[in-house]
């Protein structure tokens, strides 16, 4: 799907890419982004499938990224973004709050993240903050922020070696198998998305079942959403 | 050869006779007249009574060496019971052995002899006590078997009335019986088996099964006065089996009532669970809906709020615009709260006792709104949390669940106002601290019945509940408990019958409460993205992050090795030995040795979220 073209980009300051399914969300954000008039929506898309040729198309210094969307995992079409086109910075903005999304977020080289419950005026700022960002940022609204504080009993003795976690011992090609895992896909069609064989989603399968300690691509289901990693 | 000779055969025929038969060699299974006796149980005895006969070599002959055994025998008797003269002259005993006499005994004495020695043999080799009476009780023989099951020696027993082996009533009574006997010449007892109880020489009770036979009943012959035998068999043993398979019937059917129940059981969790799970998704749906239609509406009143401003719109729009945003921040609070709800305590992926914390007045100001809705409308939820509670070591959408759950049970627990006198239904929601234990209380009083002391005890159970079914899940309290002491905290109930219930969760304070200042941090590393995060989180954490360009005097430093100089980062543990240094990434392998000497904290893995959490958690930790 092509995007909407909403206006004239040269107009605004900050050219802003909004990927939701929301229809009515975006022509919300429009009218919010025009308040301040420094910010403006150069195209819309209900799903993530033609983000990478929109983003090359409409070179918008913001892809607002919603996390749960019909089409192509979200995460893995961001950490796509910053490879092809470095210079549009993703935010995700997402009605869901989670650990693992915060985390898979940070990963993927996204530039922030947003409740859609947060202050509207905040995420504004934080589109502002991450454009002109030069050396780069990490926005995160305050429902995100909540979610920061720092953990002490998930904390890993000084000498102990290797990740703190097991979904630290994940790499992010096995992370973005395992979101997509988690959302039911299945081994063609995750390949088909990630655009490798079959043969090495199986591989990245396998891997995974070793380092997690698990038995069956079920239970990796289980984790990846006990994880948090997609919504259920 | 006169004399009584005692041998038997084995289960294949073959004749065998004891040490003692050495001296009676003359079996005479063809020329002499041999009555065996026995039980199946035992090897067959043979009874030589003395007729002539042709004396077999040796003591083992067998059953084919003896042509008018089996095969000439009477076949109808072969393997029958007791003993019985046939037409063809065969005498079968109990076991069923034959032995065919020569000939016919030719006189009377002869006969009666054999009469004699045949009961004899009887009485001496029944297992089952046999006895024998006149019509008026008096026993007449006994078996030796008799001692063993009655105690008595049979000797003693001769001569005495027979009500002496049974207890009352029978032994009242028995004489009774043989009187009507007498009179009427009927009975019930005789042909079938009965179960009475008899009574042992030393008092002891005990089953006894009875078949009576009736010698001269119903013959044509005179045999004189009626006479009555009587084989008792103890059954006790068989009693005792019977209980015993009784009660591993009962116990068995209890084991399996039991494993159906919680079978049961299990089906209704199970349902439950998904119930409940399916009421979980379904609040999620709705709060993630909420916030996709909630964003554009705060975004449009704001736009109508930015265009107010310059633009033509009346003090009474401007008004309404105020009153929809009301509205709106309303529903926004109620969709805060439905995604606290609907997160599941057990699949959000927080470690155990939970690295989150919470701050109470934020989170009733986020929750509140929807967990007053979860009372009957004839209750009043107030809400008393001090400003500068130290924040608590729980997750919110944890406290929400159980608070929620507290909050629902107290307006549940407050009777409707038709039932209640005077009293308002009242539910408080307040909290404290503790300063000398460093933990918060948060509790939920009510005004309502009150427990008992009973169900006080098993408030925590799962599944306890005091609800009709169909209300009541029996899953609340347990819930408030997990959820508590998988914080690390504990719960506490006072209630009082009449006078209402407050459940308290007790937290610890979280490290870095408002009251106390907390530590300084600085993060050297140019890696804008990375840097936003730590400073965040050491943030959230209660951290104070300041704008440094080199390593100042902060409690918490946190630098790229691949960066920084090591010189300035001694400098910096030279004057703060105690501060806590934490390094992004691991130092290169040549420096290793002198980055270690600074006994720093090392984020393994840069671009993992949990582990920068974990790793800025235990500097925080510190302080």
């Amino acid at each position: 799907m092509r995007s909407a073209p909403l206006g004239n980009p040269d107009e605004a300051g900050i050219r802003v890419l909004c990927v939701d399914d929301h229809a009515v969300l975006i022509e919300g954000l429009k009218a919010q982004f025009a308040i301040g008039g420094r910010i403006g929506v150069v195209g819309r898309l209900g799903s993530a499938e033609k983000l990478l040729e929109e983003t090359g198309r409409l070179n918008p210094d913001i892809v607002l990224l919603d996390i749960e969307m019909p089409g192509p995992d979200a995460f893995e079409m961001a950490d796509r973004l910053r490879h092809l086109h470095p210079r549009s910075k993703v935010i995700f903005l997402s009605a869901h709050v989670r650990d693992g999304y915060i985390s898979a977020a940070f990963k993927c080289g996204a530039w922030g993240y947003f409740a859609k419950s947060d202050d509207l005026e905040s995420i504004c700022a934080g589109v502002t903050a991450v454009a002109q960002s030069r050396t780069g940022t990490f926005v995160l609204g305050s429902k995100v922020q909540e979610r920061c504080r720092p953990s002490v009993a998930g904390t890993v003795a000084r000498d102990e070696p290797g990740p703190s976690t097991a979904l630290a011992s994940l790499t992010e090609r096995e992370l973005e198998v395992l979101r997509l895992i988690g959302k039911g896909l299945g081994r063609n069609e995750i390949a088909a998305q990630l655009s490798r064989s079959a043969k090495t989603v199986d591989g990245h399968q396998e891997r995974m079942i070793r380092k997690l300690g698990v038995k069956s691509r079920a239970d990796l289901m289980r984790f990846a959403i006990r994880e948090g990693l997609v919504e259920v | 050869m006169a004399g009584l000779w005692v041998g038997g055969t084995t289960a294949d025929g073959t004749i065998f006779a004891p040490k003692s038969a050495m001296h009676y060699p003359q079996i005479s299974p063809i020329g002499g007249l041999g009555l065996c006796v026995g039980s199946k149980r035992r090897q067959n005895a043979a009874i030589d009574l003395g007729m002539p006969s042709r004396r077999a070599p040796g003591t083992g002959p067998s059953r084919s060496a003896l042509p008018h055994s089996s095969a000439h025998g009477c076949p109808l008797a072969a393997r029958g019971g007791g003993v019985a003269p046939s037409s063809t002259g065969c005498i079968t005993t109990n076991v069923g052995e034959v032995c065919t006499p020569e000939r016919e005994p030719e006189d009377a004495a002869l006969r009666a002899r054999l009469a004699a020695a045949r009961n004899q043999a009887v009485l001496a080799a029944a297992l089952d006590p046999i006895v024998t009476i006149d019509a008026f009780g008096t026993i007449l023989s006994a078996s030796d078997s008799v001692q063993r099951v009655f105690g008595w020696i049979p000797a003693e027993l001769l001569g005495r009335n027979v009500k002496m082996l049974m207890p009352d009533p029978h032994h009242s009574a028995h004489d009774g019986y043989l009187s009507n006997y007498r009179r009427t010449g009927r009975t019930n007892i005789l042909g079938r088996t009965r179960e009475f109880e008899g009574v042992r020489k030393n008092g002891e009770r005990f089953p006894v099964e009875i078949s009576i036979a009736c010698v001269g009943a119903g013959s044509s012959e005179d045999l004189g006065p009626p006479m009555f035998v009587g084989i008792l068999r103890d059954v006790s043993e068989r009693r005792r089996t019977e209980a015993e398979l009784e009660s591993y019937r009962r116990r068995l059917e209890a084991r399996v009532d039991e494993r159906s129940r919680e079978l049961q059981e299990s089906q209704d969790r199970l349902r439950l669970a998904d119930r409940l799970a399916s009421i979980g998704t379904l609040a999620a749906g709705l709060g993630h809906d909420m916030n996709n239609v909630l964003l554009p509406v705060r975004a449009h009143l704001n736009a109508l709020r930015a265009a107010g401003k310059g633009a033509g719109v009346t003090a009474a729009g401007r008004k309404h615009v105020d009153e929809i945003g009301k509205g709106v921040a309303y529903l926004q609070q109620l969709a805060d709260g439905l995604h606290f709800l609907a997160m599941d305590p057990e699949m959000d992926g927080t470690p155990r006792g939970g690295g989150d914390t919470t701050d109470l007045r934020q989170w009733w100001s986020q929750t509140g709104v929807l967990l007053a809705k979860a009372v009957p409308k004839h209750v009043r939820v107030t809400a008393s949390i001090p400003v500068g509670l130290p924040r608590v070591a729980v997750a919110a959408h944890r406290l929400t669940q159980a608070v929620l759950n507290l909050v629902v049970n107290a307006g549940e627990a407050i009777p409707p106002p038709s039932e209640r006198k005077r009293r308002e239904g009242r539910v408080r929601v307040w909290a404290d601290t503790q300063p000398t234990t460093c933990t918060v209380r948060l509790g939920v009083t009510d005004n309502g019945r009150g427990m008992t002391e009973k169900v006080k005890r098993r408030a925590f159970e799962m599944f306890f509940t005091t609800k009709t079914r169909g209300l009541g899940t029996g899953l609340g309290l347990a819930l408030v408990n997990k959820v508590a002491v998988g914080a690390g905290g504990r719960v506490d109930v006072e209630s009082e019958v009449g006078n209402g219930t407050t459940v308290v969760m007790v937290f610890r304070a979280a490290p870095g409460d408002p009251k106390r200042a907390g530590p300084t941090a600085s993060v050297l590393i140019r890696d804008g993205r990375s840097a936003a995060l730590i400073c965040q989180i050491l943030g959230a954490g209660g951290a104070a992050v300041r704008d440094d360009n080199g390593p100042s005097d902060a409690d918490i430093l946190v630098v790229d090795p691949a960066e920084l100089e090591l010189r300035r980062v001694k400098a910096w543990r030279a004057r703060r030995p105690n501060a806590q240094l934490v390094l992004f990434g691991a130092p290169a392998p040549a420096s290793v040795a002198d980055w270690t000497d600074l006994h720093p904290i090392v984020v393994e893995r840069r671009d993992d979220f949990d582990s920068l959490r974990s790793t800025l958690g235990r500097a925080l930790a510190a302080f």
